[in-house]
């Protein structure tokens, strides 16, 4: 009995051990032979039911990326990468990034939401936005992965929609697939209509996909085709190249390692809105590509896919001494204390910065002199490819579209150096329960608020409806009557929170919660002839100057913060005044070099005469006269 | 390490003054005293004619440079003492405000003053009467005004480093290593400057306390 007690705990132990060592067995493609040739990626397509995609299958299935990659690569491994560990608790959450942001016209919301815990930032769930929902309005600029495929982030009421819509996978083509016809914008569409499982493979160049998971109800079967008591909708459906499969069933897909810099702008674009350059032409882009390098150049990672993201004092796991090269100084300013050399990586040049006074680099980030739009008197709107879908079929091209974000806007950081922002304010329903405020539900505010707030963007502008203080007001009291007495409905906006006094009149009150949520920016980097201080102190050390003075505009549908502004000093934590006196100071440089120089000039002078007035009673002494 | 030399700079500074006022070596009615003899009022100037004139003068930028010397000690010093690093916001503001009327007061200072502070055959018998008495291992008298000279003729000298490393920081010429060792060569040499000041009043006490210096 006993010997067969240490037999089972012995078996279960080796059983143990072999699960470990399959998982960390290495795949044929995740570890490089040292050979820089790019590999031929001739493959079998893999379903999800991992099963070879045949041309005479009937349905035919998309291919998985799961599956099909994961064959040669280490998909576990992967999915841990900085693009799809947005949900991982495990995961760091890092320096405050792009959020999305989630945008209701009819109810004056504008909110941003990540599943990262980046302050300023709500979980999608907060404001009852599910995972699907979320996948749905946000997952045309995702990656796939993560949220979009583990279990844990699914709610109850939407299990059946997974099975019809299916994962959403990592999608390692998106970044890796480097041919022309890879239609990045049919994934987005294809992921609005829940076609998750089919997107990837609708996006490749040799596959069609029509239909629409959305349409299709709850109880579907993706092996039974249509539906009969819905014959007019379409579910979703495959179409293959079949010249593209060769006799042995496989298909060319032109992997590349070193991503091409389109495949990473389609979700990360920015447009600077700016009346006086409206071509694409009158925009340079950022100097490292226009020389030639690619943003894997710098943001690199390995198997796990943890990208670097080449701010100061990214913490890192693993591989720090290497991640420090990759940020701006690590690569461009000399550091004589690594045993081996490792700054001017691909030729960087090392910048000369004459005559800029250390405490610059003491206070400012590099970005501050070199990123972003050069500062204006007015902190110009920008639109980004998460924020409004750029570079999808159908986009609204308005400049005065919703979300509003801001750039560049100079904010202390909490490392204490002022770095170039984009910037949002929250505007959203929420409500006070025991002095904490939370986000309303969009479900429950929306039917409420549609009463209220006549839209007339009759033009599809789609930028924010006119809210004025008696709307908001008749609202407040609607969402007051359906809601416990123990909570008070509050509306954030412009910085403030509103809420009704007893007398029924709006009340205007500061919150940390109102403050606009902003994220540090890098890109685009500037010539050095074209950054902040190129031309002298001027640039920054004027009572005009952009960078202290610039006016960011009070972002609201409420009409009280119309043509209302801001100055950037403001968040960065300096005294107006003393910043203005500073500044005013500069104005009189000239003088107080011309008084110091011929003050200097004059005590050197005397200095020189009595210093050749004692060589000469040396000299008489050394000649033996008195 | 300069917020940490400073901090030990006028620590041991304090400890100084709280031993001078011990001794009884530094009272208010010396003080009095002190300041009524070193400064011209409105009324005496106005009264000086011809040569008097440039006494008042070298009195006058005498005093101004050394109020604007302590002003900028006090606004570039406590700063760095507390947070350390760069001077920034109203302290940085009030020091470069300063520091060019400080220069021009200096520069005149030097003007006025060098001629009546020139080195001459007395200090060259002082110093070989110093090394005779070393020799004979006697105890030196101190020549108040020999030791003012050094101390006029040091400041004079280490004013250069001080202001120049600052104005040369202003144009391009220097790079981000160049602009470090300015800043340094700034920090130390004002340091340098500190204690010259401060031997300077050592001397005027001991002048005070004991006339048969003057």
């Amino acid at each position: 009995m006993m010997s067969n007690q240490i037999f089972l705990l012995v078996l279960i132990y080796l059983l143990l051990c072999s699960m470990v060592w399959a998982q960390e067995e290495e795949l044929i493609g995740d570890v490089s032979d040292g050979s820089r040739a790019t590999p031929v990626h001739l493959i079998q397509l893999i379903d999800h039911d991992s099963s070879v995609v045949r041309l005479d299958d009937q349905p035919l299935m998309p291919y998985s990326t799961k599956i099909t990659c994961g064959k040669c690569h280490n998909y576990d491994k992967i999915s841990t990468g900085l693009h799809f560990n947005a949900g991982d608790s495990a995961a760091s959450a890092g320096r405050p990034g792009h959020p999305w942001i989630y945008v209701d016209q009819q109810s004056g919301t504008q909110i941003p939401l990540s599943y990262r815990d980046w302050p300023g930032t709500y979980l999608p769930q907060e404001i009852g936005i599910s995972t699907l929902n979320f996948l749905e309005t946000f997952g045309r600029h995702m990656p796939g992965g993560g949220v979009g495929e583990k279990e844990q982030f699914r709610s109850l009421e939407n299990l059946f929609r997974w099975q019809v819509s299916g994962d959403l996978q990592i999608n390692c083509l998106s970044c890796h697939d480097a041919e022309f016809a890879y239609d990045r914008s049919e994934y987005a569409l294809q992921v609005a209509r829940q076609n998750f499982r089919w997107a990837a493979t609708a996006a490749s160049a040799f596959v069609w996909v029509r239909g629409s998971a959305k349409d299709m109800p709850d109880n579907y079967d993706i092996y039974f085709g249509r539906v009969p008591d819905q014959p007019q909708k379409m579910p979703p459906q495959v179409f293959y190249d079949k010249s593209r499969f060769n006799y042995k069933n496989e298909v060319f897909f032109d992997i590349v390692k070193n991503i091409p810099n389109e495949n990473c702008y389609f979700c990360h674009s920015t447009k600077i809105v700016d009346s006086t350059r409206t071509q694409r032409w009158h925009f340079d882009g950022d100097v490292h590509i226009e020389s030639g390098m690619f943003c894997v150049d710098c943001h690199r990672h390995g198997l796990d896919h943890k990208m670097v993201r080449g701010y100061e004092n990214e913490q890192r796991n693993t591989d720090k001494s290497m991640t420090v090269t990759l940020t701006c100084q690590g690569c461009h300013l000399p550091n004589n204390d690594e045993p081996v050399p490792k700054v001017g990586r691909l030729g960087a040049p090392q910048p000369l910065h004459l005559g800029i006074p250390t405490v610059h680099f003491d206070r400012l980030t590099c970005t501050t002199c070199h990123s972003g739009e050069w500062p204006k008197q007015q902190v110009l709107p920008i639109r980004t490819s998460a924020a409004h879908a750029l570079g999808m079929h159908g986009v609204i091209k308005s400049e005065q579209a919703l979300p509003h974000i801001y750039s560049p806007v100079f904010i202390k950081q909490s490392d204490g150096k002022i770095a170039p922002h984009n910037l949002v304010w929250p505007s959203f329903w929420a409500k006070v329960i025991n002095d904490s405020i939370v986000p309303l539900e969009m479900e429950f505010i929306s039917p409420i608020v549609q009463k209220f707030i006549v839209n007339d963007d009759t033009l599809g502008i789609r930028s924010w409806l006119d809210l004025n203080s008696g709307v908001i007001i008749k609202i407040l009291d609607s969402l007051a009557l359906n809601m416990s007495s123990e909570s008070e409905p509050v509306y954030i906006s412009g910085g403030f929170i509103y809420r009704r006094d007893d007398d029924n009149h709006l009340l205007q009150e500061t919150h940390k919660i109102a403050q606009p949520y902003s994220w540090a920016i890098a890109h685009d980097v500037r010539p050095a002839r074209q950054s902040l201080g190129a031309r002298g102190c001027d640039d920054c050390h004027s009572t005009s100057s952009p960078f202290y003075f610039a006016q960011l505009g009070i972002d609201s549908p409420m009409g009280i913060h119309k043509n209302k502004t801001r100055a950037v000093i403001e968040f960065q934590e300096k005294n107006i005044i003393a910043a203005w006196v500073f500044s005013f100071s500069f104005f009189f440089r000239p003088l107080l070099k011309v008084f110091i120089i011929s003050s200097c000039l004059l005590i050197a002078g005397v200095l020189i005469l009595y210093s050749f007035k004692g060589l000469a009673k040396i000299t008489q002494a050394a000649a033996g006269k008195k | 390490m300069y917020q940490i030399v400073v901090i030990i700079f006028f620590v041991i500074m304090a400890g100084w003054v709280f031993w001078t006022v011990k001794s009884g070596n530094f009272t208010t009615p010396k003080l009095k005293i002190l300041l009524q003899k070193t400064l011209v009022s409105k009324k005496e100037f106005i009264k000086l004619k011809g040569k008097s004139y440039s006494y008042a003068l070298r009195i006058l930028f005498y005093q101004i440079t050394l109020a604007l010397f302590f002003l900028l000690a006090v606004s570039g010093f406590v700063p760095i003492m507390i947070t350390g690093g760069h001077l920034s916001g109203i302290p940085l503001i009030i020091h470069v405000t300063i520091a060019p009327f400080f220069c021009v007061s200096l520069a005149l200072s030097v003007l006025f003053w060098v001629y009546f502070l020139r080195f001459d055959s007395k200090d060259w018998d002082y110093i070989k009467g110093l090394n005779q008495k070393r020799k004979k291992k006697h105890k030196a008298i101190l020549d108040i005004n020999f030791w003012q000279k050094v101390n006029f003729w040091t400041f004079a000298t280490i004013s250069l480093p001080a202001i120049t490393s600052i104005i040369l920081g202003m144009y391009p010429i220097f790079g981000t290593s160049g602009q470090e060792i300015l800043i340094e060569l700034h920090r130390y040499s004002t340091l340098l400057l500190f204690i010259v000041v401060l031997f300077h009043i050592y001397l005027l006490f001991i002048k005070l306390n004991n006339e048969s210096y003057i």
